[in-house]
């Protein structure tokens, strides 16, 4: 079974309109890209998106951390 | 190819068989909902069990948009379409009990759901239009059913500890997931053209995407590949399978 540190936080973006920008819906904790897709899917699924993302937050490259 | 939207446009036999397997399948999703639904406070991990319990959901309404179906056989018991609480269900008895772990869970997952998958894609083509309009959108949510199942199953079977539970359970439910599709002989439905493949065919298709996963764990003795077509090693339990409900029944 996954231990803590197997798993992943990845940051999730969805929009639900083609003329509008895709924008933070929420994280999911996940092993590997595939389970991330999964669990992205069936937990922010309750629009109609039409795109939806899920980017590793150690991806991420911050132009202003926080304090 | 003529489109059937009435099955009295088919003949005795034809109709008998495909109320047969729409009720299989109907009953199965249900008892598959309802297992999952089990696990729902009890996964691993919260985001588990968030896809167990929309997992539990996508297969209750996958029976329940079934089922409506029977209403147009007049050799089935209307009760049944009209969801009467029944003594017998046409389900895979596998899913008789509750899964008693969360390898369970996933080893379900990927081959009792990923059994009913198959045989909605050879659906997709059908000469009885209901059936194939309902597996289309049924066949765009177990596109996510099997992410999962194929997600946690390699996760299990690379951990030494999990993976033998993971291969007793794989022992337990392969041979019902294989015998679901029914005997060779029975290919009513794929000359009627309601399937496009028959019961071999069928479960040729089903090892060829689940049969490298199981390799992957101690159980790999349960199938072979042989000139890039995987084949199940044994023999399946035929005497105890009734080709009606589709079910191994022991107490046969």
């Amino acid at each position: 079974m996954d231990k803590p540190n197997d798993l992943k936080i990845y940051e999730v973006f969805a929009r639900f309109k083609y003329d509008e920008p895709l924008h933070f819906v929420g994280t999911v904790t996940a092993p590997d890209d595939d389970l991330a897709k999964v669990y992205a899917f069936n937990t922010y699924n309750e629009w109609a998106w039409i795109e939806m993302i899920a980017v590793p937050r150690a991806a991420v490259v911050h132009v202003i951390d926080p304090a | 190819m003529i489109d059937i939207n009435d099955p009295k446009q088919f003949s005795d036999q034809p109709r008998r068989a495909l109320a047969d397997f729409l009720l299989a399948l109907a009953d199965t999703k249900r008892w598959l909902g309802i297992r999952y639904a089990e696990w729902c406070d009890s996964a691993p991990a919260l985001e588990a069990a968030v896809a167990a319990s929309a997992m539990a959901q996508d297969e209750l309404g996958h029976s329940r948009a079934l089922l409506p179906l029977l209403k147009d056989f007049s050799e089935v018991d209307q009760d049944i379409p009209n969801e009467v609480p029944r003594e017998k269900y046409s389900s895979i008895a596998y899913l008789d009990q509750s899964f008693s772990t969360w390898n369970t869970f996933v080893a379900a997952n990927l081959l009792l759901g990923g059994a009913l998958t198959i045989a909605l894609e050879a659906a997709r083509a059908s000469s009885y239009v209901p059936l194939r309009t309902r597996a289309g959108k049924i066949l765009e949510e177990e596109r996510f059913h099997w992410m999962h199942g194929e997600g946690w199953f390699k996760r299990l079977a690379a951990d030494p500890k999990e993976s033998i539970e993971l291969a007793h359970r794989v022992e337990e439910m392969l041979p019902h997931a294989l015998c679901w599709f029914g005997r060779a002989e029975d290919d009513t439905l794929t000359i009627e053209k309601i399937l496009d493949a028959d019961a071999d065919e069928l479960r040729a298709r089903f090892l060829n995407r689940s049969a490298s996963l199981i390799a992957r764990t101690h159980a790999a003795n349960l199938v072979k590949n042989e000139n890039g077509r995987w084949q199940y090693v044994g023999a399946l339990p035929w005497s105890q399978f009734n080709s009606t409900t589709r079910r191994i029944n022991s107490e046969q």
